[in-house]
């Protein structure tokens, strides 16, 4: 296994599954540049108008924009919606 | 649905502060207190809204995400609810209220008659109150077939009737019998006679012989063709006279009206009395009732209290409004009242034809003292053919 992968994404990839079935890794879904779906999420790290941060088990991901408000959350899935600027994802998290 | 639901169970507004306030939405999501309108107000608070039954929880949860948490607003029926709590009169009168509307609405407030075109309403209504069913009565003791049968033995005109009652109020659907037209028993001897004075100018006989010819002139009653008609070969035989008789017919008719007219002039003073009516018993707010009021116009608004068209409550409230005037004579204006004249002739004129045409048709205007007096004068084409009885001596006489 190399750097900051753990086995589950390992073994996906060897076997070309969808690395979110068997790691712990978020999914991140965008529809155009109003929505942002993000699953497989361990909660917030920040929430304001221009950014929220999600942590994401291995990463960190960090949604841009602006008026951005969380419009429904649950303890797997979360949606942003707002002006989405840029996704940024940030490796060496683990919550 | 979800926002009438939400209404119902009640919702909070809560400010959240703590160093990461993100951390209670964090708390709330796992915990699965759903929340909404989240909104971040600066770095370290955080605004939301749960359901009002979450407000414990999610205090705790806060507790757990290291925030302190406050109460903004409140919205929704609990919130009401607990304003009530202590107004005793307003929590009993509701379930009253409640009771007595529905009593009331066991009772016909309203009754309506539809379908009914020559039999009026009162008569409708007389029948109807005769069998049980009347302002306040109690409507789900009726049986239609027992109100079918008393109101269709009392009012032959009608062939079928049905009530339906929504609330306390009652609809009631007549259909009214189809008159049996005369029937013409043409075995029976007849002979025809003019139904006017005119000159014949057209003879059709169809049955029977004929007695006058085309330009005599004949006067009411006179007879056209007789049902007596003669045989060479055997003894006259008796049959039942048709025939289409044209003849020209003169009309001369007058009409007056007053070239002057009393007029209402309102004065502007206006009285108005009150009176509420429970069902057919009625209160009157002033005294005197029995005093008419000449020189004053009496206008009569009845209000019956509820919900127009689907639920009546036995209350009406009457205003009447009398309002005084005074009376001057003024002069009517000819010509209007000359062509109205007219028109009323000439309806007339129609009315009393029947099917006939009015070949010609002259009016003469003359003032009569104060009167204005409008003649008409017509000749007419019609049928003047009147079927009656066989009289032997009918013929004979004449």
């Amino acid at each position: 296994m190399g750097a900051g992968r753990n086995w589950g994404e390992e073994i996906a990839e060897r076997f070309d599954l969808p690395p979110e079935t068997l790691a712990q890794v978020p999914r991140v879904t965008l529809s155009g540049n109003r929505r942002v779906v993000v699953e497989n999420h361990r909660g917030l790290l920040a929430y304001s108008n221009e950014m929220i941060e999600v942590a994401g088990g291995r990463l960190r991901v960090r949604i841009v924009g602006d008026g951005l408000c969380l419009r429904a959350m649950d303890a797997a899935t979360l949606l942003v919606t707002g002006k989405i600027q840029s996704l940024e994802l940030e490796e060496g998290t683990l919550r | 649905m979800r926002k009438t639901s939400t209404l119902l169970q009640g919702s909070v507004r809560l400010e959240a502060v703590g160093a990461l306030p993100a951390g209670l939405l964090n708390a709330c999501a796992r915990a699965g207190v759903p929340f909404w309108q989240a909104e971040p107000a600066d770095a370290c608070t955080l605004r939301l809204t749960v359901r009002r039954r979450d407000l414990h929880r999610v205090r705790r949860l806060a507790m757990s995400a290291q925030c302190t948490v406050r109460v903004c607003a409140e919205r929704g029926a609990p919130k009401y609810a607990r304003r009530l709590h202590r107004r005793w009169v307003l929590l009993i009168g509701l379930p009253v209220c409640l009771a007595l509307w529905f009593l009331s609405s066991l009772f016909l407030w309203d009754i309506d008659i539809v379908g009914n075109e020559t039999v009026p309403d009162s008569t409708i209504l007389r029948a109807l109150d005769d069998n049980g069913v009347c302002i306040g009565s109690f409507w789900p003791s009726f049986t239609s077939d027992m109100i079918r049968c008393g109101v269709l033995l009392q009012l032959p005109e009608l062939r079928w009737i049905t009530v339906n009652v929504h609330g306390s109020r009652a609809t009631v659907i007549v259909r009214e019998r189809t008159p049996v037209p005369e029937i013409v028993d043409e075995r029976q001897p007849a002979d025809i006679v003019a139904a006017k004075a005119g000159v014949v100018s057209r003879l059709e006989i169809f049955s029977g012989a004929a007695t006058v010819e085309t330009g005599q002139t004949v006067l009411p009653g006179e007879l056209l063709v007789t049902g007596l008609v003669p045989s060479s070969f055997s003894p006259p035989r008796l049959v039942h006279a048709a025939a289409d008789v044209q003849a020209r017919t003169w009309y001369d008719s007058t009409a007056l009206t007053p070239l002057t007219r009393l007029e209402k002039v309102p004065t502007g003073e206006y009285f108005t009395r009150w009176a509420v009516a429970f069902g057919k018993q009625r209160i009157n707010f002033y005294r005197n009732s029995s005093i008419s009021h000449p020189g004053y116009d009496k206008i009569i608004k009845e209000t019956q209290l509820g919900l127009r068209g689907v639920f009546a409550f036995p209350v009406t409230v009457i205003r009447e409004r009398f309002e005084r005037y005074e009376t001057h004579e003024s002069a009517v204006e000819r010509e209007p009242v000359e062509a109205a004249l007219r028109q009323r002739l000439l309806q007339q004129l129609s009315h009393e034809l029947d099917g006939g045409t009015a070949l010609s048709v002259r009016f003469s205007v003359s003032a009569q003292g104060d009167l204005l007096a409008v003649t008409l004068r017509a000749e007419c084409l019609e049928n003047i053919a009147l079927t009656v009885e066989h009289a032997p001596q009918r013929g004979m006489n004449e």
